[in-house]
């Protein structure tokens, strides 16, 4: 395998290098066991997040719905899961199912609907959250601590959310884009006429994407649960922007067909990150928000420099 | 108009239904909006023969091969392939019928790899269903040595590649499916010579094993080479069925056009020994792509641009148009200093560029015909940044007027234009510019031969103007017909400027490979002019 595929993120992978390395140096702490659970813990729902939006990004869409989403599966889990080590894996098995069902419904309004995904998603936005609403119309509810620990704890150097995270990428999403499924994904987000010529279902295609981003958005819910051991029907407003942003910042293409898993996790490690480290440097939370926009403006430019050097500018705006 | 075949031909046309028929389509209708693009037509090719479909702008060529490899569904009609009935859901039921297709459009994916658009669909898989990209190369590979094609990379993006190597790999796309009817629609238009020799040798091969071949171009030549049999349609009906050696090439276009047209050029403008000079270049390089150019293009001058494909020719018009960066040398307009770095600068200074793209780089497909139109000439068509619709549609009906635009409405989009007219498009916009330079890169390349001559029309109409023209063109043909000058590239420097009657066919040729006629001193010439 070549290097050269994983070109796109190196802007994310170089960002997020720097970006540790100035917090070690701010707090030469985050280099211990604890630190590294700290920051694997901080960045691994925006991580699932972001393959849950650049699945559907693949495709030409957008999924608004993600943060939503990643919502309702917080609310189920932490209302229903009680103790017993069965009513967790039966509650695990709904949440996720509750999502690819949520995942199901916006993929059938954009392949058969034909409603653009930004607007489907926008109103699947209001439905989810409200559904998440009835679930747990306050705070509350509770998840078994060896579930949270299960998720959010350590062994030495290793924290399980790495572990949680590895194995979602490799086992679940890897096979699936290695199939003809996968190439199916990018084909439709790359040249959709020409993927209905070459025969392949297109709406088919679309709605198993948008279920495949519902099935992550669910796994990064439950992530979140055991992070907060306790439900909250908006917690995960904040992740549908910033999974979009994390898909960007990866490399990946909004327009579609261009995008790997690496550059958007790395990427979601970098926007969860920042504000830690913001803090750590001393910045007045009223300016962390100014701080974390304009951060990551910057690096978007300088990873936009090589457009100043092209010499065919026809092939930047191809691009 | 007969609605009716010539009848000579028909027999002929219904004794092939006795020796091994493959495909006969009957009585198929089809009509967009009211426009019938095909009127109760008959078409029907055999097992085993290359067969040409031949029309002008508009004749139903492309609606028949949407048709016939399920991309559309006809209003009425049988279609029957191998004796059987059939009505396909879809281009990929056709496919599983055994009927592949090379579309016009191109169908392929930028940013997958070479190996992944041709096998898209069917790729070898293994556990789990996971594709082995080892398998799937060594299987394009396999078809790539069976055409001996050896310079794509199985694994290179699409993106990466020439037009001329998208259209081979769009060809492959089709033979990966092991078709028992391959229909390649314009598939070689941007194809070089020695690919379409190479194309049409694999085309035989496939031929000699059963499978036919139904082929759409519009360069006569390759046609009358390789096609066994030749279909003519006129206005969405069959006109004839011949055999390629029983007719003749006026006989052909005749039948085409439905009356006798010879394919002329018009007469060149003639040009004042004094005509001032409208655009000097003295040592104009772009890196190692263009390396010192120099000329001058006087008012009424057809400059041509010849040579090999990619010596340099289409990144000099780019270069002139300002579409690249890094340009050296002195640019002179009308005999002031003139800077083109950037396109709306070359617009400024009265430069237009016909690209060769006309699909990306020339319109917006999905735009009305109006709206491309009037682009480049918006800020001409109101006051104060408002647009006066009125005069907008006026200026949009004259120019469509002026250049016999086909299009039922101005208001359709660009896209459902035929190939010919949306090449028109692309020049419509341009005319009120004010342009005095007129780059044309390849403009007939895939369109008609009715609006082929129309072009040719324009193009010394524009001299006649006292315009200037560079004009890039694959056929040679019409750089002898309608160049006052020609400029042969190799390796992006001009290596020789024929003119007058040694503009000739061997004359370009022997430039082109550098195998001089005793002329190697035709660069300094051409430095000479542009003093």
């Amino acid at each position: 395998m070549s290097l050269r595929r994983y070109k796109s993120s190196l802007l994310a992978i170089v960002g997020l290098a720097l970006l540790l390395g100035y917090y070690w140096y701010q707090q030469p702490l985050i280099v211990s066991p604890f630190g590294f659970r700290l920051l694997a813990n901080q960045g691994t729902t925006l991580a699932l997040a972001a393959l849950a939006q650049l699945t559907v990004v693949l495709t030409g869409g957008v999924d608004l719905s993600v943060g939503a989403i990643v919502s309702l599966s917080n609310a189920i889990a932490a209302t229903y899961m009680g103790d017993s080590p069965w009513s967790v894996f039966g509650v695990v098995l709904l949440t996720l199912g509750a999502g690819a069902g949520a995942g199901l419904v916006n993929g059938l309004l954009v392949a058969y609907g034909r409603i653009q995904p930004i607007i489907v998603t926008l109103a699947t936005l209001y439905v989810y959250s409200g559904f998440a609403l009835l679930i747990r119309p306050q705070p509350g509810g509770s998840v078994p601590g060896y579930y949270a620990s299960a998720l959010t704890g350590a062994w030495g150097w290793l924290p399980y959310s790495l572990i949680v995270l590895l194995a979602v990428t490799l086992l679940f999403r890897m096979p699936i884009m290695r199939s003809r499924l996968g190439t199916a994904i990018y084909a439709v987000g790359d040249n959709p006429g020409g993927a209905h010529m070459s025969g392949i279902n297109v709406p088919r295609t679309l709605v198993s994407a948008y279920v495949i981003g519902g099935f992550l958005a669910a796994c990064a819910g439950l992530f979140l649960t055991a992070q907060t051991t306790s439900g909250d029907a908006s917690v995960g407003t904040s992740y549908t922007l910033n999974s979009v942003a994390a898909v960007v910042f990866g490399g990946a293409i909004l327009g579609g067909g261009r995008g790997l898993a690496l550059g958007p996790i790395v990427a979601a490690f970098f926007i969860s990150i920042i504000i830690s480290v913001l803090f750590a440097a001393g910045v007045s939370s009223f300016y962390q928000s100014v701080f974390q926009g304009a951060i990551l403006i910057l690096v978007l430019m300088f990873g936009n420099a090589w457009t100043l050097r092209a010499r065919n500018r026809l092939q930047v705006l191809r691009s | 108009m007969s609605s009716h075949p010539d009848p000579s031909s028909h027999p002929d046309a219904r004794a092939s239904a006795a020796a091994g028929t493959l495909l006969e389509a009957r009585g198929i209708s089809k009509s967009f909006g009211g426009v019938h693009a095909l009127e109760n037509a008959d078409f029907s090719c055999r097992t085993g023969e290359i067969h040409a479909l031949l029309g002008a702008n508009g004749a139903g060529k492309s609606t028949l091969v949407k048709v016939l490899s399920g991309v559309q569904r006809a209003d009425a009609g049988t279609i029957a392939l191998a004796g059987e009935t059939v009505s396909f859901s879809g281009p990929a039921d056709a496919a599983r019928h055994g009927v592949a297709t090379v579309f016009q459009e191109l169908s392929l994916f930028p940013h997958l790899t070479v190996a992944e658009n041709i096998l898209i669909g069917h790729q070898p898989t293994g556990f789990l269903g996971q594709i082995s990209q080892r398998r799937m190369r060594a299987e394009v590979r396999e078809l790539f040595e069976s055409l001996g094609v050896d310079h794509i990379a199985p694994g290179a993006h699409v993106a990466d590649l020439s037009l001329a190597d998208r259209q081979l790999v769009e060809i492959f796309k089709a033979l990966s499916k092991k078709p028992k009817l391959l229909i390649l629609d314009e598939g070689t238009s941007a194809l070089g010579r020695k690919e379409v020799q190479r194309l049409f040798d694999l085309l035989r091969k496939l031929k000699a094993g059963g499978t036919a071949v139904i082929f759409i171009s519009h360069r006569m030549s390759e046609i009358r080479e390789f096609v066994d049999r030749m279909t003519i349609f006129r206005n969405g009906r069959h006109v004839a069925t011949v055999r390629a050696a029983e007719a003749s090439d006026g006989e052909i276009v005749e039948m085409m056009l439905g009356q006798k047209v010879e394919r002329s050029f018009p007469a060149k403008t003639r040009i004042e020994t004094d005509a001032p000079s409208l655009l000097e270049l003295a040592g104009f390089s772009a890196g190692s792509g263009l390396q010192d150019i120099s000329f001058a293009l006087r008012r009424g001058e057809v400059l041509g641009l010849a040579g090999l494909e990619g010596q340099g020719q289409g990144t000099l018009l780019l270069a002139l148009f300002g579409a690249y960066r890094g340009i050296r040398g002195e640019v002179t307009i009308s005999g002031r200093p003139a800077k083109v770095a950037t396109p709306w600068q070359a617009k400024a200074s009265g430069i237009a560029l016909i690209p060769e793209d006309r699909k990306t780089e020339g319109l917006v497909l999905p735009m009305s015909v109006r709206e491309n139109i009037t682009f480049s000439v918006l800020s001409s068509l109101g006051r104060f940044g408002f647009v006066n619709p009125t005069k907008e549609r006026a200026f949009v009906a004259r120019m469509m007027e002026r250049l016999a635009v086909k299009a039922a409405s101005m208001e359709l989009p660009a896209r459902s234009l035929s190939g010919g007219n949306q090449q028109k498009l692309v020049l419509a916009k341009w005319l009120e510019t004010g342009a005095d330079i007129f780059l044309f890169y390849d403009p007939t390349r895939g369109i008609d031969v009715g609006t082929k001559q129309a072009f040719y029309e324009l193009i010394v109409g524009l001299t006649r103007e006292g315009k200037g023209v560079i004009l890039y063109s694959t056929e040679t043909s019409e750089l002898i017909g309608l160049c006052h000058r020609v400029a042969v590239m190799d390796d992006g420097r001009i290596v020789e400027t024929l003119q007058g009657d040694d503009i000739t066919e061997q004359d370009i040729l022997a430039a082109a490979l550098g195998v001089g006629r005793g002329r190697a001193d035709a660069g300094s010439e051409l430095a000479e002019a542009a003093q």
